[in-house]
This record gives C-alpha cells, structure tokens and sequence, in this order.
C-alpha cells in the first residue's frame, strides 16, 4: 500500500526535471514599443520565446472598442504599423493565434507623434555648418523663426531619442512575460498535496462516524 | 491546449462550466478514500506536464496526459483536472479562471470518452493492453483537440479552418502522449497493477 505512489512519485520527478531543458509553451504574447519613425513595432511570442508567425494583430480603440487597423504578422512574429490617428490616446493590441491563445497590450500614443526622421535629416546637417555669429543674430532679428527651429529641434530629439530607445522598450516590453518559476511550479505541486489531506481527512471523518453509528 | 480568456462566447463557457460541475459532482462521488493519493498524484503529473514543451511541428504544443489520467482514474478525472487546471491558470497565467470550465471539458471529457473505450482492454493484457494504452494517449488528444475546434468555432472562426489548424499541431504530440502512455501503463500493470486496477470499479 505505501509502495504504490513510488513509481509515480518518480514518473513526476523526471517530468519536473526534464522541463528545465525545454520551453515553455502556453500562451501568446505581445509587446509593442515605439520606433521613432512614427510606426509602432509589435512582436508575439509564444511562451518559450517561439515566435508566433502569420497570426492576426488587431488594434482597437480602448474607449469605444473601434477597429482602427489590423494586419499579419511576418515569420518573426513582427508586426509594424503607422501611429493611428486618433482622438484618445489609449489603445490596444491584440493578437489572436486563431488556436484559442489570445493577448492583448495596452499601449499609450504620445502627445505629438514624432515626424517621419528622414524629412529631417537634411536640418540637422545643415544647423552645425552655420557659424556661431550667424545664429546668434538669426535670434535677436528673426524670434518666430527661432520658435519654429526649437519646436521641431524638440521634436527630432524626441525623434532620435525614441529610435535609440527603442531597443531598451523592448527589453521592457518583454521582461513583463512571467514565465513559470520553480517556486510556481512547487507551489502547485503543494497545493495538490494540501487539497488531498484535506480530502483525505473528510473522508475518514465520514468513515469515523459511519463506525460509531 | 488552454483556451485563453476572451476567445469564447458566454454560451459556450456556460455548456463548458455545467458539464465540469457535473462531470466533478460524480467524479468526487465515486471518489473513495484509497484512491485519493492517486488521483493527488495523478493531478500533480498533469499540473507539471503542460510545462513540457514539444518542439516538433508547426504550432506551440506540450504534453497533457489526458489519456492516462482518463484511463486510470475514470470519472475522477475530472476532479483532477480541473484542480491542476485552476493552479496553471493562477500560477502560469494558463488558460483562466473564467475559461476554466470549458477547458476543463476540453480536456476531462475525451479522457473519461478513452476510459470507457480503451479500459476493458487495458485489462486484458500483453499486446492488448500496450494498444489499449497507445490508443488512450492518442485518441484523448485527437478528440481534445476537435473539441476545443469545436468550442473556438461556436464562438468565432469556422471549424475546419480552426480544427486543422489545432489538430495539425497537435499531430506529434498525440503520437508522443501514445508512446508515453503506452510504456507508463506497461510498467505499471508490472510493478504495481493494483495502481491500474484502482481505476475500474
């Protein structure tokens, strides 16, 4: 009677231990982070890291539910779309693998979506060569000019900041994704345990009184 | 296998929560106490097995162990798997607690479909018995994985094209949860065959 669950025990130990090697594979994820060209990179993942290819994207409005656009994603699991005009500025993600694994992520747009950085380029170059003299006087002689110049010299540093960012977006994105610990996968094992002695102790109880009546 | 929150329409997790409740209420009737360290072992090997992934094919798969929970514990199967799948959803974020009934169905209800199928051979013995296993191990995924094309196509997307997406991924894992099934039946009906007997009053 006590050697019974032996072999089981064991049976479930080598599952426990064969897991370490392999990935884990449950659910999908998405992440989504902003490119600095005015387009917003998404990635799916299944859990395990695998990527999750040729499944659907939507992005939804998050105040009324509208559809605004949906697309594919390629064999990485990628996913790129243009910043969506919109009045609010909350949306979400969602991806759907069309196998029952579904996930969403919400993503905030910034106030001013940053302009496409190539139109730019050209400015930027441009700014360095002027002399010191020339810009000083640009200033005092021209001030709505000037306004113009920092406005969008706030916006290609927004621009640039976002394109160097966005590796580190990502990283973030994806340290969200929970996979199981060993301390989930124990507690589990100890709530099954816990739900037999507790099912175990009903029962003798039942047993008890049926021999004392 | 596990269905994720939000794929379903409330019809479908409604049937899917009744037959877990139902499908539970007899499991944990027929229930006795010998048999609880089983079903608690049984339980503890599936909550682990979804972890073991299967690199093998075009879709994201792990093993279920449905067909040997079925064939062992019979009706408490489904006990078993709805508490195995009540911690994966809380501590792997698996499935979910508001699809916990239709994934329950999706995987208790073809387990319990192999036991009455495949448990009178299993007790046969020598070659019978090593099929009856495979068979158990295979089928239980098989008709999982149609249930759960059925149960995503109520809801939203047309069977076919759900089925073959989810049974063609599913293909290397029956044949691996065969395999498994086989040679854990075989050695137990060995070493320990009342652990196999326990399952078939």
């Amino acid at each position: 009677m006590k050697k019974k669950p032996l072999h089981l025990t064991i049976f479930v130990i080598m599952l426990f231990f064969s897991f370490v090697n392999s990935g884990f594979a449950h659910k999908v994820r998405i992440f989504a982070w902003e490119n600095g060209d005015g387009t917003i990179m998404t990635e799916s993942k299944f859990s395990g890291g695998r990527a999750a290819k040729n499944v659907t994207v939507t992005v939804i409005e998050a105040s009324t539910g509208n559809e605004l656009l949906s697309g594919k994603t390629d064999t990485k699991g990628m996913y790129q779309f243009p910043v969506p005009k919109t009045t609010s500025k909350e949306i979400e993600i969602v991806v759907n693998g069309g196998d029952g694994h579904k996930n969403s992520w919400h993503y905030t747009l910034e106030e001013t979506p940053p302009l496409p950085v190539a139109s730019q380029i050209p400015e930027t170059k441009t700014s360095p060569q002027k002399e010191p003299g020339q810009t000083s006087m640009q200033a005092v002689t021209s001030t709505p000019k000037t306004q113009c110049d920092s406005e969008e010299f706030t916006r290609l540093i927004n621009a640039a900041l976002d394109r160097k960012l966005a590796p580190i977006h990502r990283v973030l994105a994806e340290s969200t994704d929970h996979s199981p610990t060993l301390q989930d996968i124990l507690g589990g094992i100890g709530y099954i345990l816990g739900l037999a002695g507790i099912a175990a102790y009903f029962q003798s109880r039942k047993k008890n009184q049926e021999q004392k009546k | 296998m596990h269905i994720s929150e939000g794929v379903l329409s409330p019809p479908v997790l409604l049937v899917g929560a009744a037959v877990t409740v139902v499908g539970t209420a007899i499991g944990l009737k027929k229930l006795d106490y010998d048999r609880i360290m089983t079903v608690s072992l049984l339980t503890a090997t599936f909550f682990v097995a979804s972890l073991i992934h299967v690199p093998i094919g075009p879709g994201s798969v792990h093993l279920i162990l449905g067909g040997l929970l079925g064939i062992v514990l019979g009706w408490a199967c489904f006990p078993a798997i709805l508490v195995a799948l009540f911690l994966q959803a809380l501590f792997f974020q698996f499935g979910g607690i508001v699809v916990l009934g239709a994934n329950t169905t999706v995987m208790a209800l073809p387990a319990l479909l192999c036991f009455y199928i495949f448990r009178p051979w299993c007790m046969q013995g020598g070659k019978k018995r090593q099929i009856a296993a495979f068979g158990a191990g295979f089928f239980a995924i098989l008709l999982s994985s149609l249930l759960m094309a059925l149960a995503i196509s109520v809801s939203d997307q047309g069977f076919l094209q759900v089925a073959r997406l989810v049974v063609v991924a599913h293909i290397p894992v029956m044949i691996i949860e065969g395999i498994i099934t086989m040679f854990t039946v075989s050695f137990l009906a060995k070493v320990q065959p009342e652990f196999l007997q326990i399952g078939s009053r």
